[in-house]
């Protein structure tokens, strides 16, 4: 029990402090360019900085900085390889010599530099999320420090709005504001709740203290994953469109026709476009 | 591990002038037609409010009780203390516990007994610590504070649980034996002796047939008109009546003397109640929490606790006269012996006289004296009837 506490505890956490990042990524790289900073790359960044931070104080590695900063670059030359090199597998840089043979436009340069700067942003914030302390004080701090900034994101964002033409662009930023909201409450509640008391129930009222406790856990995690990943999954869901579009080649149109046959009085499907996503 | 308690507002967004703030930017957002960020101070606004109105119900139904195990012990000892909480509503709570301990019993890490926890719907949750008792007295654990809020620990609301009282014996010591100055005509004392002792008339009853007729008392049985017998005590009952006097111990200067003199005096009345001696005790001090500053002599089932828990209660106020206590509790027949305790022969010279004109055989402890009062005869330092530790 208390180490599925634990658990839930470094979850939320985790998914409060990739929530506000998440959220200045999508706004900042949404000014830039078209292509999005994806879950999947900010969770990877992330949760590889802080894995890699717990590894190294739990084994007591005496080169804990070169380690971290070796995969700091190991994840910006991910994010490099998703942007400009999709379709070739990342481990054997080849694509890297590739990139640097043929180099692409400054343009393409800068945007590549920001999700760079992003990914190693994620990394270091999972070095510093690894060695922070769980007690109920800090996730409380860190509540209100995401909240701060968050608040800091929408007022640029009506900044930036008041300026005709600069706002072009629809990010994924607000998305982010709700699941934060959940993720916060339960890393607080998680974090306020825990005791080594021993626990038990009253007499006769096992059952019905149960089914609330398990309703709670799971509408708390359950809101606050689908929150998270709503999205993203928006995001998957059009690229797999586009792929299905683009493999099924003649059959394209029939197999289009066949989902909006059954998708028809719900939803307009959009027409495919170019690829959107990085990574 | 227990946590060490947290002062100060968790959040900022629970203080009412950024809540304003939030208020605030809700209008503008309103304003402006800003969707997220209307969103955004709405929820701030409503997870305040419901916070709020959560904490305000969180101490509904919510009983607590104390319990300690065991509540008698002797110096370094421990006992366990238990609080048992429980969460008779459907309202999830967290719940702190603070359970304010007195300066002579002290957690075994020595932190605070002060713990929190969530508590769901219809739940119980204990917490034990483990107490070791410092110094001798009657200490009063708790009451407990139980604090009491919404799951996320916002707005704690308080109240007061019941409080439990700890009785902490003097600690007992190893003694040099002690000769009391006996008076027995009639051999050594022994169990259920058939030999009694006709210089220590007892009282009177009527006759029993098959009793020797020397037992008549014929002067009673003739001014009530029948037959009376006398009754004698018997030569077992070598009795000790031990009076512990107040005067002298006040102040903290005193009070490790005064420790030291009651450390004596348990250790004393336990070793007659171990020789079978049945074993009394007077005091003029003061008890704290009530109880009865004089027990008879006896060695009935649960004599020496009381005795015990006399000494525990001992306050050096003094609060009523030792000779009026002594005179009129009629404690002094024939067959006691006294031993006082006290902290100089100058501090109760009335007592010694008074039990000097009644000739009770006395043994005199006293704390502080001089060496020629030493020689005055059955005059003990306290310090020298202490045997090795």
């Amino acid at each position: 029990m208390k180490r599925g506490a634990d658990v839930a505890l470094v979850l939320a956490r985790g998914a409060l402090e990739v929530c506000v990042m998440l959220a200045w990524a999508s706004l900042t790289l949404a000014m830039m360019s078209e292509r999005r900073y994806t879950l999947g790359l900010a969770l990877g960044a992330f949760a590889g900085g802080a894995a890699l931070t717990r590894f190294c104080s739990g084994h007591r590695l005496r080169w804990r900085s070169p380690l971290q900063a070796a995969g700091a670059v190991l994840g910006a030359l991910y994010t490099v390889h998703g942007l400009f090199a999709p379709t070739e597998p990342f481990s054997n840089f080849f694509w890297l010599n590739e990139l640097i043979r043929l180099p692409p436009s400054a343009a393409s340069w800068r945007v590549a530099a920001a999700f760079c700067a992003w990914s190693v942003v994620l990394w270091i914030a999972g070095c510093r999320f690894a060695a922070r302390s769980d007690a109920y004080r800090e996730v409380c701090g860190r509540f209100d420090r995401g909240l701060l900034w968050l608040f800091a994101l929408l007022f640029v964002k009506l900044l930036l709005r008041q300026e005709p033409g600069v706002w072009q662009t629809q990010d994924r930023a607000d998305a982010l504001i709700l699941p934060y909201f959940v993720f916060g409450l339960i890393a607080i509640a998680v974090a306020r709740n825990r005791s080594d008391g021993r626990r038990s129930f009253m007499r006769g009222r096992r059952g019905a203290g149960l089914f609330v406790a398990f309703a709670a856990l799971v509408l708390a995690c359950g809101v606050g994953s689908t929150l998270f990943s709503l999205p993203f999954l928006h995001d998957a869901s059009e690229v797999s469109y586009e792929q299905l579009a683009a493999f099924a080649g003649p059959f394209g149109p029939v197999i289009v026709e066949i989902v909006l046959f059954f998708l028809r009085g719900r939803m307009v499907l959009p027409l495919p476009t170019s690829g959107r996503s990085c990574a | 591990m227990p946590r060490p308690r947290e002062a100060g507002y968790p959040s900022i967004f629970t203080l009412p002038p950024v809540l304003g703030c939030v208020a605030l930017g809700l209008f503008f957002a309103l304003l402006t037609a800003q969707t997220t960020l209307a969103l955004l101070c709405l929820l701030l606004i409503a997870l305040a409010g419901t916070a709020k109105a959560w904490s305000h119900l969180s101490l509904a139904r919510i009983t607590s009780e104390l319990r300690l195990s065991p509540r008698r012990l002797f110096p370094g000892e421990s006992l366990s203390l238990a609080m048992d909480i429980e969460n008779g509503k459907l309202l999830p709570v967290w719940l702190q516990v603070s359970v304010p301990l007195p300066a002579s019993l002290r957690t075994r890490s020595g932190a605070p007994a002060a713990r929190d926890g969530g508590l769901s719907s219809y739940q119980a949750l204990r917490f034990d610590w483990r107490i070791t008792a410092l110094a001798r007295g009657v200490h009063e654990i708790g009451p407990a504070q139980l604090s009491a809020a919404d799951p996320l620990g916002f707005f704690p609301n308080q109240k007061l649980a019941a409080a439990s009282e700890v009785i902490v014996y003097p600690r007992l010591i190893a003694l040099h034996p002690l000769a009391l100055p006996r008076r027995d005509l009639f051999g050594k004392p022994g169990v259920r002796s058939p030999i009694e002792d006709p210089t220590y008339l007892n009282g009177v009853r009527d006759y029993q047939p098959g009793r020797p007729a020397r037992h008549i008392h014929w002067k009673a049985s003739a001014r009530h008109a029948r037959l009376l017998e006398k009754m004698c005590e018997t030569t077992e009952s070598e009795r000790v009546l031990i009076v512990l006097c107040a005067e002298g111990f006040d102040g903290p200067q005193n009070a490790d003397a005064l420790e030291r003199c009651l450390e004596v005096v348990a250790s004393l009345a336990v070793q007659l109640d171990h020789q079978r001696h049945p074993v009394g005790l007077v005091t003029n001090g003061r008890l704290k929490g009530g109880g009865a500053n004089a027990l008879g002599m006896s060695r009935t089932h649960g004599q020496l606790s009381q005795l015990l828990e006399t000494l525990a209660r001992f306050e050096p106020v003094v609060e009523r006269d030792v000779i009026e206590m002594l005179s009129g509790a009629a404690l002094l027949s024939a067959t006691v012996s006294v031993v006082s305790a006290s902290h100089s022969l100058a501090a109760t010279p009335l007592l010694f006289e008074y039990l000097r004109q009644r000739r009770v055989p006395t043994v005199k402890l006293v704390s502080q004296c001089q060496e020629r009062e030493l020689t005055a005869g059955q005059v003990v330092r306290l310090n020298d009837l202490r045997g090795a530790p």
